[in-house]
């Protein structure tokens, strides 16, 4: 009952909202970029697809690299070191110093850490 | 009184061991940290730390997860006065005239009157919660599941009216909130709701995941939009110690923060973020000169800082003594508590009084120490404001990925993050908040279970809310607040202090 209750209530105020945006003039909108949403998203959806496996040594730079192009700003060299000392950082701290059981490195039959 | 001492005096027994000391001492300093770098909130950092705590005393887990906390409050003061950007919500009136200050080459007393007044708010806190929690633990034990669902939707009318924007914008995001708090499987009947058939929904939707998307991701991706100007106020900080002449003109405005933010702090609705805008509006007023203030007004610091230090403190209260977080970071505490098999509410104190006073405790020692990191170490905080944001954002996203993965050690969890990061930076650019969706999924779950029970008792008449006096008067005063806010004139004041 109280799930049903909320959609409607919902429905209600959504509705009340798009009624009133067509009688009152509000602010325009602000300005939207693709660039941002797109590779921010891009990156974490890398990072689950890889952390089970091959793990973080994968996983860590993935997101890195591919999330920080979603800036402007970003230069290309700089990152690519970065995204390889934050990795490790990562790995020495959530792994060995607090003991988290994330995946490192696993490739089946070479390597498991 | 005797009692008050007994109490405090194990609490100190808890909080001095070793192991907690060292605890509070890493949740002030990483609080400090995510202070002072904007775009990492003290939600998106205690998510991330979740983890952690698994393996530790639940007392030490919730002394650092408080620590990160009320460490964020001072963390972000340091920013709103050096480079004019607030490092948390409660530090944005902070910005006004602490900046000014700064330009005025009194930047070092400026950080230096922050971190008294927040410590003398700290102390005052602390004394308060200290004294109103036998009282409150008590009134609660009174309370009834209608009470408890009647200050619930009280709780929720405050955070309506406490965030920013529309009023008609907040009521949904608060019910778009509660509707997801009912996805997943009933605990009473058993029935699956709106899982769709779709097996990991069926525990339903992690506060977690929600949390990390809106506040961490989608945090980031708000920042990406505004175009980066920090100026860090180049130069010397100049003497930190306020002479005596500062320190006479602000004890008013810090005395008066303190206790305006611990009032405010314990109402339900996240009413902490409110204390700073109170007292500054409240020391403009009573100033001899009101025209002093937004070019560099000591009092425009000393209030505010001290508001937001006791707010973020005493906002501890509804959770420990009633058992309902008034805003998200309390709700993570729930999650900590949890964990650990510790029920939060009124049977804490009684069943666990070293974790409750330990806790207590462990704040006003916190206060201290975060005096001794803040004021010496301000150097180097500072340099720290200068790390480009280019950098800062791909380690909040690999810091955010590995903390909500190792929640569950579930990938499907991150990829719901990221989903809800596109619907919260969505949402903010149409003008919607995150914060009461939050605080809807946060209390939904308790709300429709008291509710349930209390209809239970009543036989499902509904006057039950109305005939049980303590309830209707909550009741009452939440559609108070609620109507308050929406009538014209209080409309339009309202919009003043935020864009304040």
């Amino acid at each position: 009952m109280l799930p049903r209750t909320l959609a409607i209530l919902l429905g209600v105020a959504g509705a009340v909202l798009v009624a009133s945006s067509l009688v009152r003039k509000g602010e325009a909108h602000a300005h939207w970029t693709l660039r941002g949403p797109i590779f921010i998203c891009l990156g974490v959806i890398g990072f689950a697809l890889t952390i089970r496996m091959p793990g973080l040594a994968v996983a860590g730079p993935l997101v890195t690299i591919v999330g920080g192009a979603a800036s402007p700003e970003t230069r290309v060299k700089e990152l690519l070191v970065f995204a390889a000392a934050i990795t490790a950082f990562c790995i020495v701290l959530f792994r060995f110093i607090l003991h988290l059981p994330i995946p490192v490195l696993r490739i089946p039959g070479v390597v498991v850490i | 009184m005797g009692d008050l001492l007994s109490h405090l005096s194990l609490g100190f027994s808890v909080a001095v061991t070793v192991q907690n000391l060292g605890l509070a001492l890493v949740g002030c300093l990483v609080g400090t940290l995510i202070g002072v770098l904007p775009g990492v909130g003290p939600i998106a950092t205690i998510t991330m730390l979740l983890p952690i705590t698994f393996g530790m005393p639940p007392v030490g887990a919730l002394i650092m997860l408080a620590g990160i906390y009320y460490g964020a409050q001072y963390g972000g003061s340091t920013t709103a006065i050096l480079i004019n950007v607030p490092g948390e919500v409660t530090s944005v009136v902070t910005t006004l005239d602490g900046h000014q200050m700064a330009r005025q080459g009194r930047a070092g007393v400026a950080l230096g009157i922050a971190a008294l007044g927040s410590f003398f708010a700290g102390c005052v806190a602390t004394t308060i919660i200290a004294a109103l929690a036998v009282p409150l633990t008590k009134l609660a034990l009174v309370f009834g599941p209608a009470e408890y669902a009647a200050l619930m939707a009280m709780g929720l009318a405050f955070a309506v009216v406490l965030a920013r924007g529309s009023i008609l914008k907040s009521i949904a995001m608060t019910i778009a909130g509660l509707l997801l708090s009912t996805v997943g499987t009933d605990l009473d009947t058993g029935v699956e709701r709106m899982t769709f058939g779709y097996a990991p929904l069926s525990d339903g939707v992690d506060f977690a995941v929600i949390a990390m998307g809106l506040f961490g991701f989608a945090e980031v991706l708000r920042n990406l939009d505004a175009v980066e100007e920090r100026e860090v106020v180049g130069g010397a900080i100049g003497r930190l110690l306020p002479s005596r002449a500062d320190l006479r003109q602000s004890a008013g405005p810090v005395v008066r923060g303190s206790l305006a933010g611990a009032i405010l702090g314990i109402l339900p609705g996240n009413g902490a973020v409110l204390g700073p805008f109170a007292s500054y509006a409240m020391e403009k007023r009573l100033a001899k000169d009101p025209s002093r203030f937004g070019r560099g007004a000591i009092e425009g610091v000393a209030g505010p800082e001290a508001a937001n230090n006791a707010g973020a403190q005493t906002s501890f209260i509804p959770l420990l003594t009633l058992g309902i977080p008034p805003n998200a970071v309390m709700a993570l505490m729930v999650g900590a508590m949890t964990i650990h098999g510790i029920v939060p509410g009124p049977l804490v104190m009684t069943r666990n009084p070293s974790l409750f006073w330990g806790l207590i405790a462990s704040m006003w020692i916190g206060n201290l120490m975060l005096l001794v990191i803040n004021l010496p170490l301000i150097g180097a905080w500072v340099r720290l404001c200068r790390v480009p944001y280019r950098l800062l954002f791909p380690s909040i996203l690999l810091f955010c990925c590995v903390g909500i993965y190792s929640v569950n050690n579930s990938p499907s969890d991150v990829l719901f993050t990221a989903g809800f990061a596109l619907v919260g930076y969505a949402a903010s650019k149409v003008g919607f908040e995150s914060a009461p969706l939050l605080l809807g999924f946060v209390l939904g779950r308790l709300l429709e279970e008291n509710l349930r029970r209390a209809l239970t008792i009543a036989r499902g008449d509904l006057s039950v809310f109305v005939r049980r006096p303590i309830c209707a008067a909550l009741l009452l005063t939440g559609l108070l607040v609620l109507v308050i806010a929406v009538l014209p004139a209080i409309q339009k004041s309202r919009e003043e202090v935020f864009t304040e």
